[in-house]
């Protein structure tokens, strides 16, 4: 794969889930011997780093590594990214767990769709995106009839930003129906000081939302 | 692999984001001390790398150029690099941690209203955050100040009603109503009073209104 990087804006920068994300590890294969670093494999059976070794590396360090000079690493497609993958999304995209694959699936895919532009298949963007439309009509529908439901199968098998719109979406329905039924608007203790000792009865405090 | 025990941060960072009506975690100082160690390794190994790569640039009689990195052999590139990719990684990790947390500190802030952080959560800051807290809730204050006729951090709460009914979970003391009379708010007790009156206790957690 050619490689390059595209500079982050400080927004990105302290994105938690865009550090997590860059974790995502990606086959790697050393194109210069390095000595002394052998440690990076994991195990301490090699000193040096031989040229042509083989060892997973997160995006993150093929990030510095390779640069529009030049590459000291060959990259490989993830597990995730693999055509075997790409056929169960094409086939049917809620079905397949992608917490299990890649926790921030969408997001490394984005990133390097835009860093191995060229190299990956030009389908590879469009199932995924297609996978992505699909799924969300799954997890919309999820937001309107399913609102507490937190651990079902189809739940465990999104990925961090699903999760994130289906959290959101929740929110937002119990929010509407709380409004159609007239909850009194009550002032509210602040959701900072979190769910405090006791409640108003001197009952310990549950988890869960509050009034 | 570089940068795993500041992985630990950014996690524990994470899900304090996600967890519903979370307040502040305790500050991790154990982890960021060995991160900070980790940094110092990396640092001082990076320098060791720059003085070997210098002398090899200066003793190389086919160099012409002034550019130090492109004159070095690949080997010893590839060592600073990886060494710059782990010293990059652990700051960008330790720095969004720690926005994390002074994020959280500000909406703290400003949902208790420009009062300064409760004392529980208060001590599971570090003292640059607590310092932090006080002079973010100083200036909070003056800020609202400005717009004197209008509270900026009142319950966002569209007003039903000019009087409600609350009780009193801590006790407060005796206070005094707009209207110049004296209350006093002792816990367990029931009051109906007015609205303006009591909105701040409420947001603050001493008293809950009921129905």
């Amino acid at each position: 794969m050619s490689w390059t990087a595209r500079p982050l804006t400080d927004v990105d920068y302290y994105d938690l889930d865009g550090i997590l994300a860059e974790q995502q590890c990606l086959p790697a294969t050393f194109q210069v011997h390095i000595p002394g670093m052998g440690y990076l494999d994991g195990t301490e059976e090699n000193e040096d780093i031989l040229e042509g070794t083989k060892i997973p590396l997160p995006v993150w360090l093929i990030d510095t590594l390779n640069t529009d000079h030049e590459m000291l690493v060959e990259t490989d497609l993830p597990k995730a990214l693999t055509e075997a993958v790409l056929r169960h999304l094409r086939a049917s995209a809620s079905k397949v767990n992608l917490q299990a694959l890649c926790p921030y699936y969408f997001m490394v895919a984005e990133k390097l769709q835009h860093m191995a532009e060229g190299t990956l298949p030009i389908t590879t963007g469009d199932t995924i995106a297609q996978a992505f439309q699909d799924r969300l009509k799954a997890v919309l529908d999820h937001t309107q009839t399913r609102l507490e439901e937190h651990t079902s199968e189809f739940v465990q098998g999104l990925d961090m930003v699903e999760r994130d719109i289906l959290k959101r979406g929740q929110d937002a329905s119990l929010q509407v129906k709380r409004w159609a039924m007239r909850t009194p608007a009550r002032i509210r203790r602040a959701p900072a000081l979190g769910m405090g000792d006791a409640d108003v009865y001197g009952r310990p405090a549950r988890g869960g939302r509050q009034g | 692999m570089y940068g795993d025990e500041a992985l630990k941060l950014v996690r524990e960072a994470k899900r304090a984001q996600a967890a519903a009506g979370s307040t502040l975690s305790v500050y991790n100082e154990t982890v960021v001390r060995n991160v900070i160690k980790e940094l110092q390794i990396l640092a001082d190994e990076q320098s060791r790398v720059v003085a070997v790569i210098q002398h090899a640039v200066d003793e190389d009689p086919y160099n012409e150029t002034d550019d130090v990195m492109a004159a070095a052999p690949a080997a010893y590139r590839a060592q600073f690099l990886l060494h710059h990719a782990g010293i990059e990684r652990n700051k960008r990790c330790l720095l969004a941690y720690h926005a994390a947390r002074i994020d959280k500190v500000r909406a703290l802030t400003w949902e208790l209203g420009g009062a300064g952080l409760p004392p529980d959560v208060a001590r599971r800051c570090s003292p640059a955050e607590a310092r932090f807290a006080e002079k973010y809730a100083e200036l909070l204050t003056s800020f609202k100040g400005v717009h004197g006729s209008i509270d900026l951090t009142a319950a966002p709460v569209p007003p039903k009603e000019l009087y409600i009914c609350v009780r009193v979970v801590k006790d407060c003391g005796e206070i005094f109503t707009e209207t110049g009379q004296s209350l006093v708010l002792k816990a367990n007790t029931q009051h109906f009073v007015r609205r303006t009156d009591v909105e701040r206790l409420i947001t603050q957690g001493y008293l809950v209104h009921v129905e």
